[in-house]
């Protein structure tokens, strides 16, 4: 199987949308976000998929790097620099772990994109785009920007879309527990008050952490 | 991070990627193929001839450098590029044409490129996440972002369209073999100590705090943050909520440098070698790590693809990178489902292995023009 079976696969769900107006520029448009879309959703749905299939090891991962970075704040706060040291490194380790687990679990979102790009080649491999002082671009130098664009905003509509918002809940309860610590947890209560009275007022640039690590993608 | 600045992170994200999107100059391949003169069905890229890639095998050695990523970790950029090399047969067909051949540099770079998007991708993606989560050192990410710019121009620049695959596998080679050394040295006792003291030291100190039944105390206000006590070219001395640490300020610029060279010239996102590099030369703690190496990673890849495929004009077959991906999203499940039966030491094993057969051939190979393990 060859490249050449999918895109021709893909070809009557994606190009539709290219041929919804006669104007070819806004057909285009209405086309590329369409690809974006479609490349988001399914990404989006398949991220989760992945997430919830090894819900386990991911809590598990992530609890691993959330308690060793805990106990080295703890040990930062006792000024007890060997154990700083020894929590941190292997904090780190367990950051290492979660982080190129991480690398796969992206991954599944982005699979669809090389082949709606690959899709636009060879549809529009042989147009000729062309853009003020660089010339001559592939499909690929204009749908990368909207995928870019369209992907944000979807990550900014998540909390309101319906099974997107509860994906996200779900996300949240299997990897609570111990909430990571910030540095200013160190502080005394009533040195925290008026840290955060002084950063509210916005008089003191924060130093330290503003806000907790959020497992899923973006 | 404010939503305005937010929305700006994101503005200027896609006018960086506007830069590294792939522009219809198919001359280099154009040129690489009028040169050439190859004939037959359309292949690879579409050149005639070339190889006719199955992206079903392309999909399973994927699972397996899926299956590396959640189980081990950073050798799976590595056995991406074994399958681009050996497994598509890349790597054969590049070196086909003779060293001197444009065809034979445009798919070596290619290849990197190719290994790039592959990894590069996910690792910035997962990056930007930490970095919304975790914190920036300014200072520090600014001289890693200095040094992975310099890195991953200067190494497409100098090397795209001049390395030949024979030259390329020989430092690929010699890259993994010391990747096998440094997994070797971590399960002998030397390098076990190190690891066994740390193991050590933090159970004691989770057992003092438990014993205390607090959680290590307060600092006053005036303790906290970082307070710079010295600072010179090659000395920064500060204390961190009243701790004292040091480094050289001169680390970061240098090692940003080195790593996002390496990065881009081995067609690598970086993130692997950056990670240990902040936590054991810059001694960060683990929160301002994410932080710090999401900017370098992000701006290292963004910038050295760009610089391969709008610079160079380097091609990519993307259905087979599609492939791949989801092939990694297989092996990325079936990974931690079936690591568990494997003891971790047997599997370092298995990587050391691996990582050593692998580095032979391809140092051999790309040196001596013939491999010293089979098959020869």
């Amino acid at each position: 199987m060859t490249g050449q079976i999918v895109y021709e696969f893909l070809d009557p769900w994606m190009i539709w949308a290219f041929r919804t107006t006669g104007n070819a520029y806004v057909g285009f448009t209405i086309g590329l976000i369409w690809v974006s879309l479609v490349a988001t959703v399914i990404g989006e749905l398949c991220m989760a998929g992945v997430y919830f299939t090894n819900k386990k090891h991911f809590r598990t991962i992530n609890r691993d790097m959330v308690d060793h970075h805990n106990l080295s704040v703890k040990a930062l706060g006792a000024k007890n620099k060997t154990a700083w040291k020894a929590c941190n490194s292997i904090a780190n380790d367990a950051f290492g772990k979660n982080f190129f687990a991480r690398i796969a679990l992206f991954a599944s979102s982005l699979w669809v994109v090389p082949f709606g790009i690959g899709w636009l080649f060879y549809r529009f491999g042989h147009v000729d785009f062309t853009v003020p002082y660089l010339g001559l671009v592939g499909p690929a130098f204009l749908f990368i920007p909207v995928y870019i664009l369209v992907r944000y905003l979807f990550s900014l509509a998540k909390p309101w879309l319906p099974v997107f918002k509860t994906i996200r809940q779900k996300v949240k309860d299997n990897e609570a527990g111990d909430e990571m610590l910030e540095f200013t947890d160190l502080l005394s209560e009533e040195d925290r008050k008026e840290y955060m009275r002084k950063k509210e007022r916005g008089r003191h640039k924060p130093g330290l952490i503003e806000s907790k690590p959020v497992p899923e993608g973006s | 991070m404010l939503r305005s600045k937010k929305t700006l992170l994101m503005l200027a994200l896609v006018a960086a990627v506007c830069l590294m999107a792939q522009p219809a100059l198919a001359d280099r391949l154009a040129d690489a193929i009028a040169e050439a003169k190859p004939t037959g069905e359309p292949g690879y890229m579409g050149i005639p001839g070339g190889p006719q890639l199955n992206i079903i095998i392309g999909f399973l050695w994927a699972i397996w450098v899926g299956w590396i990523f959640s189980t081990v970790g950073a050798f799976g950029g590595i056995m991406a590029g074994v399958g681009h090399i050996t497994i598509y047969g890349l790597g054969d067909y590049a070196s086909s044409f003779g060293k001197g051949s444009k065809m034979n540099k445009v798919v070596t770079d290619s290849i990197r490129v190719s290994n790039q998007w592959l990894v590069g991708c996910s690792a910035a993606l997962s990056s930007f996440n930490y970095y919304k989560a975790g914190r920036l050192v300014l200072p520090l990410g600014i001289a890693l972002a200095i040094g992975s710019v310099a890195g991953s121009w200067l190494v497409p620049w100098l090397t795209a369209g001049k390395i030949s695959l024979k030259a390329y596998l020989g430092y690929f080679g010699l890259f993994v073999l010391f990747l096998g050394c440094y997994l070797f040295y971590q399960t002998t006792p030397k390098g076990q100590a190190g690891k066994q003291a740390a193991k050590k030291a933090a159970e004691a100190f989770q057992k003092s705090v438990k014993e205390q039944q607090h959680g290590g105390g307060t600092v006053d206000m005036a303790e906290m943050g970082v307070k710079v006590q010295k600072f010179t070219p090659t000395i920064c001395e500060f204390t961190f909520f009243g701790v004292e640490f040091k480094f050289n300020p001169l680390i970061p610029v240098v090692g940003g440098f080195c790593i996002a060279a390496l990065a881009s010239f081995l067609g690598v996102g970086g993130g692997f070698l950056l990670v240990p590099f902040l936590t054991s030369v810059a001694g960060l703690p683990m929160y301002l790590v994410a932080g710090t190496s999401a900017l370098a990673v992000l701006i290292g890849m963004v910038n050295s693809i760009a610089s391969y495929m709008l610079l160079k004009q380097t091609p990519v077959a993307w259905g087979l990178i599609g492939a791949e991906l989801v092939g990694i999203v297989i092996g990325s499940i079936v990974g931690p489902k079936t690591s568990k039966f494997i003891p971790d030491k047997v599997l370092k094993y298995i990587f050391i292995v691996l990582a050593v057969y692998v580095g032979l051939r391809y140092t051999t190979k790309g040196f001596l023009g013939y491999s010293i393990v089979p098959p020869f």
